[in-house]
């Protein structure tokens, strides 16, 4: 039976119940085997430009930038501005989402900060300002976070990494903006999946088999799958590299990622196996999508909805707990006009930070909003011991920049800034209160990023070259 | 402003360097042609290490690339006879397959990459397992057997890896693949496996380029290496089983190669490289494949192949060509009469402003909508036609904004008179070389119609001529066409940009030295014949091409 007829053929029959009751103690809030935790999952999500516009609108005086998305009161219930309101179309959702304003890398030529401002070297804003978050700074030989975090909590890495991006194409962006975010310690961007076929590949392409004879043809499948990549790992492939040095060290680099695809296959075997898995349903699988660059817009919003429900599901059915998940690229140049009404049919996003009036700029953000609520909603709609999956997440949004001084050009209010950034968690993992607005009083981001890794379970106070969590985001 | 920008800036950051050729080649290959000479003061060593010039100490080469998902799919394809298959939809999209050539991230073998490459391998091999009827012609076997099995492993594989197979390699496989078989009853399930076993082999993911001898230098190629390089350059994909069948245990012949170079130039596919790459080298190459950017690739290829294949005429005539291929839809576009007949014909341009592959809406439009860019034009024009070189924009310049002026009712040219093109600006410097150039164009929008005025505003009328420094003034495609041949500049630059296309790889401002010989010596013999495919052959037959020539670090 072929492997894709397979899954769809179980897909209807299953139901979601990530992990059952009886598994749980008595408190619903650790498995009762072991009295270890529920798992935490981590998603990064990412905004790929600033929160500014440097032009006045063409319809009136240049508002105050900054105040058009952040609240205006600290605390519980805080203000929902426009560009937030999308969390308003989820009852009791924003109780689980915490603003985080006012944060700031600092500025200057070291590996933590940013910017020389006039003549500086350390640090262009579009190539650098993701990845200075993400990594810690922007010092060479960094691993990112969701790297970290994955390498701590799954040493086996039995679970699949999800590094995925919703934006289709890069639509003209520099390569250094488009290329992968997460990234392991070689100091290179790991290039993500853009094509929801390949999302669902890589996270189902296990199934989610409901009876013991699926779940013995599904590991008979899964096994053999094993063998042919244990074969190319024993076999004598080196003999391809001949006496070349070189070729030597490419071949070495191809055995481990064949041998990380057989962990990955290891892990989906033992899935099979667990009882928690049994009641999972993988998700439709997406339909294929064609993508044309040149209309810098490849229906993103279904896009965005699909993966979401595909990391939604992988995280209800343990497949996977950690990822990164860019909406847009950084530098972004997503056609504004499908996302937007009202938007010039040539516009881009990136194009909206620098060009047009701030309504743009506040849809698309309020766009970025409805995915990161949709996921985070999603996973408060799955129950989980006594609570559901967002108890125990921690989804962070990001911004490329904020907006303030220039790190070019020491101009005012503009958008290639790295202060006033503004960094969202949804999620009560670890302690995480959830549903407040804090001061960042200019820490750097990365501190929110180490927080939820922190309130994931890691052990490490440090990322990068930044230390340190935001301890008012936690209860 | 910036999207072009950088798009071109991705596209041709190759071409602010110049392209040259080794001349250590003799050094090398026993029987390189007379007609390339060294120019470095030592002259040619046999035996001994090659000469890389002063300056160059290191050479990280890289002996090995990973497909791109062009050449994959077409591998694909041809292996299994295919026209298409499900791997386009599975592997990551190449955002820098534009005379980059995978040099940047794409080279790591990185977890997502091979994720990718495993769900395209599934998937490629349940495609073809569904073709059941093609499949068993394939396999032409009467018992389903290990026999048959072998046989159809030894003849696919030794397409995938460009290579033959050893009963060494491939044993191991086949005793796989047929414990699968019984553990399933399902001869199929042995198929899938050596298929699945191939496709993630690095001797097909791998573009290898090892060589006779490992050195950190320079080498030269074994003869599969070889034909597989010349193989990717002409046709796209990797060469046939009878001609892997067919490598000779000595060095391959000038003459051997002159006739495998004709034998791809017969193939189909041929024609749909030379396509992808005039699309990589006009901008052409976001212009799509479906409804209305489908004609507009007729259209052009239509032209590449009466000018390149079907008369071998000189190249130029891509450019200066007074007839074009299209259909009503596209007549109606360019406001060209049409007889209304269906499908395509050849017409005569009647504009006299209009001429070849310039007045195309696949160059016009490079894959964009709405209102043209008179810097984005001009600076693909100057970057990429013309090797030409622009430098960056200052930091503080955000090139997103496009010019503008606090009257509204300045039409689109005194915009960028007072602007850009103010002489007494300081943007003045760099944007002469490239708004000017596109001031030409500026009758012709996006969808490649002719203009009087602006589009939506009468009072703005186009009335400027274009101007290409040091060569002349011009107005339209026709203009641009007959100034760039003037020039030669544009018949240069072709050179540069097929060594780049067949060597798969950029070549660094420290390595002009290595290759200016050579480089010479294809431009002269240009300047006599005139012909792309004999470009292509003499880059195909020259000693260089025959060396794996390492890389410079990067700058």
């Amino acid at each position: 039976m072929k492997r894709r007829h397979f899954i769809k053929g179980i897909g209807s029959a299953l139901i979601y119940l990530p992990i059952c009751d009886f598994m749980l103690n008595s408190n619903g809030t650790a498995f009762a085997q072991s009295g270890g935790a529920l798992p935490t999952r981590v998603v990064l999500m990412q905004n790929g430009v600033s929160l500014v516009s440097n032009f006045s609108d063409k319809t009136g005086p240049r508002p105050a930038l900054y105040k058009t998305h952040v609240p205006n009161r600290f605390g519980a219930n805080y203000d929902v501005k426009a560009p937030l309101a999308p969390m308003n179309r989820y009852a009791g959702l924003q109780d689980y989402v915490s603003v985080v304003s006012n944060l700031k890398i600092p500025h200057g030529n070291k590996a933590h900060t940013f910017g020389g401002m006039r003549g500086g070297t350390q640090g262009e804003f579009h190539a650098d300002a993701n990845r200075a978050q993400l990594l810690g700074g922007l010092g060479k030989g960094v691993t990112s976070g969701d790297r970290l975090l994955q390498q701590e909590l799954d040493p086996k890495q039995a679970l699949i990494h999800m590094n995925y991006n919703v934006q289709a194409g890069n639509y003209n962006a520099s390569d250094d903006n488009s290329r992968g975010w997460s990234q392991w310690n070689k100091g290179e961007g790991i290039p993500a999946l853009r094509s929801p076929k390949a999302m669902f590949a890589q996270l189902f392409s296990g199934g989610v088999p409901s009876n013991s004879n699926d779940i013995a043809k599904q590991k008979l499948a899964l096994s053999r799958q094993k063998s042919i990549l244990d074969l190319l790992d024993r076999s004598d492939i080196r003999k391809v590299a001949g006496k070349s040095r070189q070729a030597g060290l490419v071949i070495e680099e191809y055995l481990e990622q064949i041998r990380t695809l057989e962990k990955s296959l290891s892990g989906q075997i033992d899935r099979v196996d667990a009882s928690e898995i049994k009641k999972c349903a993988a998700p439709k699988e997406p339909a294929k999508m064609t993508v044309k660059r040149a209309d810098a817009y490849n229906n993103e919003k279904e896009r965005a909805l699909i993966i979401n429900e595909m990391i939604a599901m992988s995280m209800a059915c343990n497949i996977s707990r950690f990822g990164t998940l860019r909406i847009t690229d950084g530098q972004c140049y997503l056609k504004m006009k499908p996302i937007v009404s009202g938007a010039p049919v040539d516009d881009n996003y990136h194009k909206s930070t620098h060009h047009r009036n701030t309504s743009l700029l506040i849809g698309m953000y309020a766009w970025h909003m409805e995915v990161f609520t949709d996921l985070a909603n999603r996973l408060k709609n799955q129950t989980e011991g006594s609570g559901n999956i967002l108890d125990n997440s921690a989804i962070v949004l990001m911004s490329e920049g904020g907006g303030g001084t220039d790190i070019d050009t020491g101009y005012k209010l503009q958008p290639h800034a790295v202060e006033h950034m503004m960094t969202l968690v949804a999620g009560k993992a670890g302690r995480l209160k959830g549903g407040i607005h804090i001061d960042g009083k200019q820490n750097h981001p990365t501190k929110v990023i180490i927080s939820a890794m922190k309130a994931a379970g890691s052990k490490q106070d440090q990322l990068g070259y930044i230390k340190g969590i935001l301890p008012d985001l936690f209860g | 402003m910036k999207l072009k920008f950088s798009r071109a800036l991705a596209l041709l950051s190759a071409t602010t360097l110049l392209f040259l050729y080794v001349n250590c080649a003799p050094t090398f290959v026993s029987n390189s042609e007379s007609n390339y000479t060294n120019s470095f003061t030592e002259g040619p060593r046999p035996g001994s290490a090659p000469e890389f010039g002063p300056g160059l100490k290191t050479f990280p080469s890289k002996v090995s690339r990973l497909l791109t998902p062009r050449e994959y799919n077409n591998m694909i394809n041809s292996t299994f006879d295919l026209d298409s298959n499900p791997s386009l939809d599975i592997l990551p999209v190449d955002t820098i397959e534009i005379f980059n050539f995978r040099e940047q991230g794409a080279h790591e073998a990185s977890a997502p990459t091979f994720d990718s490459f495993q769900s395209s391998a599934l998937e490629v091999v349940d495609f073809i397992i569904s073709q059941t009827e093609e499949l068993n012609q394939s396999l032409s076997c009467n018992t389903k057997n290990r026999a048959c099995l072998d046989r159809y492993f030894s003849k696919v594989g030794s397409q995938l890896f460009r290579r033959q197979l050893t009963e060494e390699e491939k044993s191991p496989v086949l005793n796989l693949a047929m414990s699968h078989i019984s553990e399933t009853s399902d001869f199929y399930t042995g198929v899938k496996t050596v298929l699945v076993y191939s496709l993630m082999h690095p001797s097909f993911l791998y573009v290898w380029e090892i060589g006779d001898t490992a050195s950190e230098k320079a080498f030269r190629l074994s003869n599969h290496e070889l034909l597989a390089r010349i193989s990717f350059f002409i046709i796209g994909t990797g060469p046939s089983q009878s001609m892997i069948n067919s490598i000779p245990s000595e060095p391959y012949t000038d003459a051997q190669l002159s006739e495998i170079v004709d034998t791809f130039f017969e193939d189909e596919r041929a024609r749909d490289t030379t396509d992808a790459f005039h699309g990589m080298w006009f901008g052409y190459q976001a212009v799509g494949e479906t409804g209305r950017e489908k004609m507009l690739r007729t259209e052009t290829k239509a032209l590449l192949n009466r000018v390149i294949f079907n008369k071998d005429e000189p190249w130029v005539e891509v450019l200066l060509k007074n007839q074009t291929y299209i259909n009503k839809s596209l007549a109606d576009d360019y406001k060209i009469p049409h007889d209304g007949s269906s499908g395509f014909n050849w017409v005569d341009y009647v504009n006299p402003m209009r001429k070849g592959l310039f007045a195309h809406a696949t160059f016009l439009s490079g894959g964009l909508q709405g209102e043209t860019n008179l810097t984005q034009r001009g600076y693909h024009i100057r970057k990429a036609l013309f090797c030409g070189e622009i430098d960056t924009p200052p930091a503080n310049v955000v090139v997103d904004d496009g010019f503008s002026t606090d009257d509204p009712n300045d039409c689109k040219i005194d915009v960028i008179k007072k602007t850009a093109l103010n002489p007494s600006g300081s943007c003045y410097r760099c944007h002469r070389k490239m708004d000017t150039i596109a001031l030409g164009l500026e009758n012709f929008d996006n969808l490649g119609a002719y203009r009087a005025h602006e589009t939506g505003r009468p009072e703005c009328r186009i009335e400027e001529d274009g101007t290409l420094d040091r060569v002349g003034t011009f107005r339209g495609p026709a203009g641009l066409a007959e100034l760039a041949v003037k020039s030669g500049e544009v018949e240069n630059c072709l050179i540069r940009r097929v060594l780049e296309f067949g060597f798969k790889r950029r070549i660094f401002n420290r390595e002009v030295r290595n290759f200016s010989s050579i480089f010479n010596t294809l431009e002269d013999e240009f300047g006599k014949h005139q012909s792309y495919k004999k470009l292509v052959k003499s880059i195909a037959l020259s000693p260089a091409f025959r060396l794996k020539i390492p890389e410079a670090e990067k700058e």
